[in-house]
């Protein structure tokens, strides 16, 4: 993220160290405040840290579901549906500089200068930042909702391959499992190696597959049966015909489905 | 037995059509590819193709959901969205409009979809998350009752048997028998009647088999159904929806001589009177090359389109309406400005306007200001004095709204409140069209004429 939008009017004496999960980043906030550090003077970067400076302190934070399940309480305790839905889109976000962005805006709320809904105060940068980061990753999860393609393999099971910037799984899994709640389906994140199952019926859940699980899926493309291939055929009939030639305008249908979502569309194979 | 009794009618209506034109012949043998190819080609002009308006929950045993702000799953090469399944159930029809690809004088190939080629079409690329649901237009065979049922037969498959709960929109034909278009709106999500021209007598002259009198009739059906569905609804919760998403039309434009004036009027109309959830503008394109008609050489009027559509939201999101925007002595939008922009240099009395102050319809009406960044200053000014700072970092942008607005006061710049000044300057900033970029030309009026 750019530094120009914000540019924090100290050096920070104090950094914590914390590895890029739910549980790292909660456990970094619970330790700042535990050791009553000043928001002021604190900041928190992901493992392994931006540049190191001079006259800080460094302090790795080891991830500990208890004081993560702590501050998340917290959070859902003071600030109520809407905000704690845009930290949780933070945590998901791509941005190096998510955990301290996430920790000053949770500093804010409780500092009860605010009141309201926290994330209405866009004057603040931190909060302004936070909102822009939580646009990005929603709008990634929703874009995903439409371009996710899934392909039946031999034995039933829908299977869809996405190559997302931010961790959007954890955003869809209500949408696919409420739509195809009737279906097997897996969806794989290959850039942050994780999936989604969903059994017919069952509840969904995310796996991390092992290193061969993934050599497999990553082949799976080469292994479709005619049947499938036909329906793609159809669609593709189907999206080559819609187009109005008259009307013909590539460089608004790349604005709107940019080519990094392409490599796994079949519409563009 | 509904059902058998169903098929065989689908069966007797088919052949009846297709002994009476002998056209069967030859184009029995067209592969689904094929069809889908043709059912496609022929459904594209048709631009009400959303799947917005309904939040529905699966269902256990049932396939599909529906979100209410719409999912766009793909776009084709002219950038418009694909959400739909977008065809014809089939391209005969025994009428001859003159604007239309599928009228009954062109020589071209027809043929018809059996309900189950739709519905596993539908079913097979929905389950992949090619799309949203099922868009399903048809071209008139036999008669209008007939063609309707037909599509209901369609329709009744997929959510009876298949149990398909994703989004359907389904065009209602003017002069199918009521009791079809009732028994549709139970089933689909969205209905629309195209109203295909703005004026009844542009409607007579291009469409001669078409009256204003037949295409408002379902209209109106539809309205009131909605309308009792959701007293209904009010009354007994588990009542059947009927056509939940509401239901939209679609005017040609740029067949006919018709101003931009009557057009706003006819959709502000419909909007009030209708009570319809879109009205869709879709630029003239003479697929026909028929003489009558403006030549397909200039290319589709999509500046045009593009200036109704804005001011078709202008109607609907922002309060204004239709003879605010236009009026008999200026009955066409202008070529440079967008309808928000033209409309505040006509009105320079009422600027500028206090950021602080002035009440969330008015700051709607400040040219560059939308609905997102009106709401973002009500909110953001509760907490306090509004500056120019604190605009730009809440992501209103000011390249438009800065001559039109105060802070406290004081404006960005020294400003004259003057409109070739004004005018000059919004001109200097360029619009950002879709569609200029490929370098598609229009035609050049003078602004100040």
């Amino acid at each position: 993220m750019s530094s120009s939008l914000y540019s924090p009017d100290y050096s920070a004496q104090t950094v914590l160290l914390c590895e890029d999960s739910p549980e790292g980043i909660f456990s970094a906030i619970y330790t700042a405040y535990e050791r009553k550090f000043s928001p002021n003077y604190t900041k928190i970067e992901l493992l392994p840290g931006e540049n190191y400076q001079l006259f800080t302190e460094y302090i790795t934070v080891e991830g500990d579901r208890e004081k993560a399940k702590k501050v998340k309480q917290t959070i859902d305790k003071r600030f109520g549906g809407l905000t704690s839905y845009v930290i949780w889109c933070g945590i998901y976000s791509k941005e190096r500089d998510k955990a301290d962005i996430i920790y000053h805006t949770i500093a804010r709320g409780l500092s009860k200068k605010y009141r309201g809904e926290l994330t209405d105060f866009l004057q603040d940068p931190y909060i302004m930042m936070l909102s822009k980061i939580q646009k990005n990753v929603a709008k990634e999860a929703h874009h995903y909702k439409g371009f996710i393609r899934f392909a039946q393999l031999d034995n039933g099971i829908l299977f869809s391959k996405i190559n997302p910037k931010n961790y959007i799984l954890p955003l869809v899994v209500s949408h696919f499992s409420d739509r195809f709640s009737e279906e097997d389906f897996v969806i794989y994140d290959e850039n942050h190696h994780v999936c989604l199952f969903h059994e017919r019926r069952k509840e969904s859940y995310l796996y991390l597959p092992e290193k061969e699980e993934e050599l497999h899926w990553q082949k799976i493309e080469e292994r479709l049966s005619k049947e499938e291939l036909e329906v793609r055929g159809l669609f593709k009939t189907f999206h080559q015909s819609i187009a109005i030639e008259y009307r013909k305008n590539l460089k608004l249908q790349q604005n709107l489905l940019p080519l990094r979502f392409r490599g796994n569309m079949i519409d563009f194979l | 037995m509904e059902e058998r009794i169903a098929q065989s009618r689908f069966e007797l209506c088919k052949g009846k059509y297709f002994i009476s034109s002998g056209e069967e012949k030859g184009n029995s043998n067209l592969s689904l590819q094929q069809k889908l190819e043709i059912l496609t080609d022929a459904a594209k002009y048709d631009v009400a193709c959303t799947s917005s308006g309904i939040n529905r929950k699966g269902k256990a045993g049932a396939l599909g959901n529906a979100a209410a702000c719409g999912i766009c799953h793909s776009f084709s090469a002219d950038g418009r969205c694909i959400s739909l399944l977008k065809i014809l159930m089939t391209n005969h029809c025994i009428y001859d409009c003159k604007y239309c690809i599928n009228r009954c004088s062109n020589d071209v190939v027809r043929t018809i979809f059996t309900p189950e080629e739709i519905v596993d079409l539908t079913i097979s690329f929905y389950r992949r998350n090619y799309i949203e649901g099922l868009f399903l237009s048809s071209g008139i065979i036999g008669t209008p009752t007939m063609t309707m049922e037909l599509m209901y037969q369609v329709i009744y498959k997929l959510r009876k048997e298949e149990k398909f709960n994703g989004y359907i929109h389904v065009k209602a034909i003017p002069g199918a028998d009521p009791f079809l278009v009732t028994q549709m709106g139970y089933l689909a999500d969205r209905m629309s009647v195209n109203l295909e021209l703005a004026t009844s007598e542009a409607l007579q002259e291009l469409a001669p088999n078409k009256h204003r009198k037949t295409i408002l009739a379902p209209m109106r059906q539809i309205q009131t159904g909605i309308t009792e569905n959701k007293e209904e609804l009010v009354l007994y919760k588990k009542a059947p929806k009927f056509v939940a998403a509401g239901q939209s039309t679609q005017i040609i434009i740029g067949a006919t001589p018709e101003t931009d004036y009557q057009i706003m009027q006819v959709s502000e109309s419909l909007y009030q009177k209708f009570e319809l959830k879109r009205v869709f503008y879709s630029a003239f394109v003479n697929v026909n090359q028929d003489t009558s008609l403006p030549s397909p050489m200039a290319g589709p009027p999509l500046l045009r389109e593009h200036r109704l559509y804005q001011a078709d939201f202008l109607l609907r999101f922002y309060g204004f309406e239709a003879k605010e925007l236009l009026s008999e002595k200026k009955p066409n939008f202008s070529v440079y400005l967008d309808p928000k922009a033209d409309w505040a240099l006509q009105h320079l009395e009422l600027f500028p306007m206090e950021i602080n102050k002035v009440s969330y319809s008015m700051l709607l009406r400040i040219p560059g200001i939308g609905v997102t960044s009106a709401r973002r200053i009500v909110k953001a000014r509760k907490n306090g004095k509004l500056n120019f700072e604190h605009l730009k970092k809440i992501g209103v942008v000011l390249k438009r709204a800065l001559y039109f607005i105060t802070c406290d006061g004081k404006m960005m710049y020294p400003t004259k409140m003057e409109e070739e000044y004004i005018t000059r300057n919004l001109l200097y900033e360029k619009e950002n069209l879709p569609f200029l970029q490929e370098g598609i030309q229009y035609e050049q009026l003078s602004l100040f004429s």
